[in-house]
């Protein structure tokens, strides 16, 4: 039998992740019992602030959404505005954008690796706290 | 000399200022070893929320009670606040339809069963606390941030040309998208810094980094109208990053000039 486990698990403001959150947990006799996630920031309503907008703004709006990965969000809305309209795009333009997918992958996860991630893993609380311990390290993934 | 004390904070926004902190790459370790970080909760996890600050930077909207309270928080704190990005400044693209109730955009948006959600206009953030210095951008520019840290660490605040997006675009000699082709463009509206980003790859200024001091709205309003924009798409371009800013200007002067035009037709 696995001991029963009483415990409340509090992440007030859950560090280095874009956005802001937090979560409690209860466990009470080793079942959850309860779970708050909070999140701190405002909505931002962007479904509401394109209507009525022209079709050719419309990406460069909706890629303020997250600034990590900005231009998804700028090629989801392209392709959206795409298929709204039935336009259809050349094998040029798609290659393109693939690249620019690609590029943005590459970005997004070096940056969650080295800068998000790495000090969790190393026991350090940031990327720059490790300049002393691992220059080169650090030097690289910035 | 001690190393400032430094906070950095989001409020309701894409992070995008202070990921444009983090793109410094290589000077930010030089920036790291100038400065005591003491809070940034988007790159660290040893935050320390007591302690006076002699600067504080501060990214994003205020968009929620919790946001005014962190940012009162921070204010009663810091010696310097700056805010960074055009969403602190302006109110950027979430402040751009403060005209419409946030109830009914919570009820477009999340139907009725969402009453959890914070329903607070999205304001600048001297709208409720004092600001030293504003830099807008979005996102801010690097070189300006680092120009801008640079300034602070002497004990003053930088001086950036007042100039606009158009000037720059000139000085690059590019063909003029407003006067060849047309098109409702920003850029004599909009403070200079990007280097005429979009007008220098044929994408008109959109105006992120909000207007420059005593802009010339009505003179731009009535150059947009002499190539047969109409009002409505001129106040959609102008209505998008600092929309507080630009959109009374423009009414007035949308105004006067339907006047004059219903004159001269009587003449």
């Amino acid at each position: 039998m696995p001991k029963k486990i009483n415990q409340a698990i509090d992440i007030p403001h859950l560090g280095r992740v874009e956005g802001h959150g937090g979560i409690h947990v209860e466990i009470s006799d080793g079942e959850i019992s309860k779970v708050d996630m909070a999140i701190y920031e405002g909505s931002r309503y962007y479904e509401v602030l394109i209507v009525g907008k022209h079709f050719a703004e419309v990406p460069q709006i909706v890629s303020r959404v997250c600034a990590i990965c900005s231009a998804d969000h700028t090629l989801a809305s392209q392709m959206a505005v795409e298929d709204a309209m039935g336009i259809k795009i050349t094998p040029r333009t798609r290659l393109m954008r693939g690249l620019l997918l690609h590029g943005s992958m590459v970005e997004s996860h070096a940056l969650h690796v080295f800068a998000l991630a790495l000090p969790d893993l190393l026991g350090y609380p940031s990327l720059l706290t490790m300049v002393d311990d691992y220059p080169e390290a650090a030097a690289m993934g910035l | 000399m001690d190393k400032p004390r430094v906070g950095i904070y989001g409020l309701t926004s894409c992070a995008g200022d202070q990921l444009a902190i983090l793109n410094c790459e290589d000077e930010l370790i030089k920036l790291a070893s100038l400065l005591d970080i003491r809070s940034w909760v988007m790159a660290q996890s040893n935050n320390d929320e007591e302690t006076a600050l002699d600067i504080a930077f501060v990214e994003g909207v205020i968009g929620s009670e919790k946001d005014l309270e962190t940012l009162q928080q921070v204010r009663s704190r810091a010696e310097l606040l700056v805010a960074i990005g055009t969403c602190a400044v302006w109110g950027g693209v979430s402040a751009m339809k403060n005209n419409l109730s946030r109830e009914r955009m919570r009820e477009m948006v999340y139907g009725d069963r969402a009453e959890h959600i914070d329903i607070r206009e999205a304001l600048p953030v001297k709208a409720a606390v004092d600001v030293e210095y504003e830099l807008p951008g979005c996102p801010i520019e690097k070189e300006q941030f680092l120009t801008l840290v640079g300034s602070l660490l002497h004990g003053d605040l930088p001086e950036f040309p007042e100039s606009t997006v158009c000037s720059e675009c000139k000085m690059k000699e590019n063909e003029c998208l407003l006067v060849h082709r047309h098109e409702a463009c920003c850029g004599p509206l909009t403070k200079a810094g990007c280097g005429a980003r979009c007008p220098t790859l044929n994408v008109p200024c959109l105006g992120c980094h909000g207007p420059i001091e005593e802009a010339h709205y009505n003179a731009n309003f009535r150059a947009l109208r002499s190539h047969q924009i109409s009002k409505d798409d001129i106040m959609k371009k102008m209505g998008v990053f600092a929309s507080p800013a630009w959109m009374p200007n423009v009414l007035v002067e949308a105004e006067s000039l339907e006047k004059e035009q219903e004159y001269a037709q009587e003449d």
